[in-house]
């Protein structure tokens, strides 16, 4: 094979060494196992590598599990979230924070709110919005100051506004300007009102107010007990 | 190579019953420690039927065989050192003592000079008396251009040649 023959020759001469019996059959065997097993897989797990494929099936099966229990212990639980707020509240109210909550205690209160919902979130608000007031009649609310007035509902604050009378009495503002704006009351609450500018002295309001009131309820029936506190005696 | 990809088990049979000697002789004279020769040729064997699918006749077989060969053994020898092996003598003739010890240390010595052959040229020279190739297949089996084989071939020659004429 070489270019000079004797070299080739004194090569061919070297033992001409063969691989065990036990090489060859382990190679043929792993053939006949490759083509029986068909399609042949990427790699053949013959000898020490035989365990590659079981061992590299359970980490993914561990590494799936491991991170599924992980995102499910970081997911943020929503009643701890909504509950986290309160506990950044101090507790006691600071004079600062008293004052800021007395500026506030003018604002409506929320309609919408159920008990539930103003429970849990009831510290939070004792910073941003007052406390839930003790429910009382909207005509007897105490009458809200001029820096106070864009507080109020803007139907009540354009009345309030046309008729100027807007400190005297504690149902008379409204009243007076929720008539003038047009705003249709029920029958026994308008009354009431009435009744209240009567016992405020405002005589000439409540006529005024009674009379709008018939002309919106004419066949309203006034109760006898009704009719002595609304009319002019 | 072609029929065995096709599922014909015979036809391995075949193919390594044809180089299983040479490509033997070739990892373990380019090692010099039996057991990891046996290790490499058994890889290499295997590495042959995982690739079968893969297997396009772009080249000769042999070719393609002592290229997989070559990279396992570029493998083993950046991980590890060489180590001498001991060759068995069972081929000397038993009627002539006397030539007997002198073909004996005429093939040691010419063993030993092989041995001490760089790698690369070692390499070359095995590819050729084992493998069979050609001067462009040992330059494609190793990685190199064909310059570069015929320098690697020529040197070892070189140098057993000077043994021999001794």
């Amino acid at each position: 094979m070489s270019d000079d023959p004797k070299i080739s020759a004194r090569y061919r001469e070297l033992p001409r060494e063969e691989p065990p019996r036990a090489l060859d059959e382990a190679i043929l065997a792993a053939s006949r196992r490759a083509v029986e097993a068909r399609p042949a897989p990427l790699v053949v797990p013959t000898g020490r590598r035989r365990w590659y494929f079981p061992v590299a099936a359970a980490a993914i099966i561990v590494l799936a599990v491991a991170v599924t229990m992980h995102v499910e212990r970081d997911r943020p639980d929503p009643e701890a979230f909504a509950e986290a707020p309160s506990g950044l509240a101090p507790a006691p109210a600071a004079p600062a924070q008293d004052a800021l909550r007395e500026r506030m205690t003018v604002q409506p209160p929320k309609p919408a709110a159920s008990p539930e919902r103003s429970r849990k979130s009831g510290r939070r608000d004792s910073v941003s919005t007052p406390d839930p007031q003790p429910e009382r009649p909207a005509l007897e609310e105490k009458p809200a100051p001029s820096a106070q007035r864009d507080e109020m509902p803007s139907v009540q604050r354009r009345a309030a506004e046309s008729t100027g009378a807007n400190v005297r009495g504690a149902g008379a503002p409204e009243l007076s300007g929720v008539v003038a704006a047009g705003v249709v009351l029920p029958p026994e609450q308008w009354l009431q009102g009435i009744a209240d500018l009567r016992r405020q002295g405002r005589q000439e309001e409540a006529d005024k107010a009674l009379a709008e009131f018939r002309k919106r309820y004419p066949d309203y029936k006034i109760p006898e007990a009704m009719r002595e506190r609304v009319e002019r005696r | 190579m072609l029929a065995y990809r096709g599922g014909d088990a015979g036809a391995f049979e075949i193919l390594y019953a044809r180089h299983r000697g040479a490509l033997y002789r070739f990892v373990l004279r380019s090692l010099k420690e039996r057991s990891v020769a046996e290790e490499l040729f058994q890889e290499a064997w295997i590495r042959v039927i995982e690739a079968r699918e893969r297997y396009a006749p772009s080249a000769k077989f042999t070719t393609w065989l002592y290229t997989i060969a070559h990279n396992l053994l570029v493998d083993h020898w950046r991980r590890k050192g060489l180590v001498l092996v001991e060759l068995n003598d069972e081929h000397a003739s038993p009627d002539n003592p006397a030539r007997q010890v002198e073909a004996r240390e005429t093939a040691a010595r010419f063993l030993q000079v092989l041995e001490a052959l760089p790698s690369a040229q070692r390499e070359a020279f095995l590819l050729h008396e084992e493998g069979g190739l050609s001067v462009a297949e040992i330059a494609a089996a190793a990685g190199i251009n064909e310059e570069a084989a015929k320098s690697r071939l020529r040197y070892a020659v070189a140098k057993l040649k000077a043994v021999i004429d001794e």
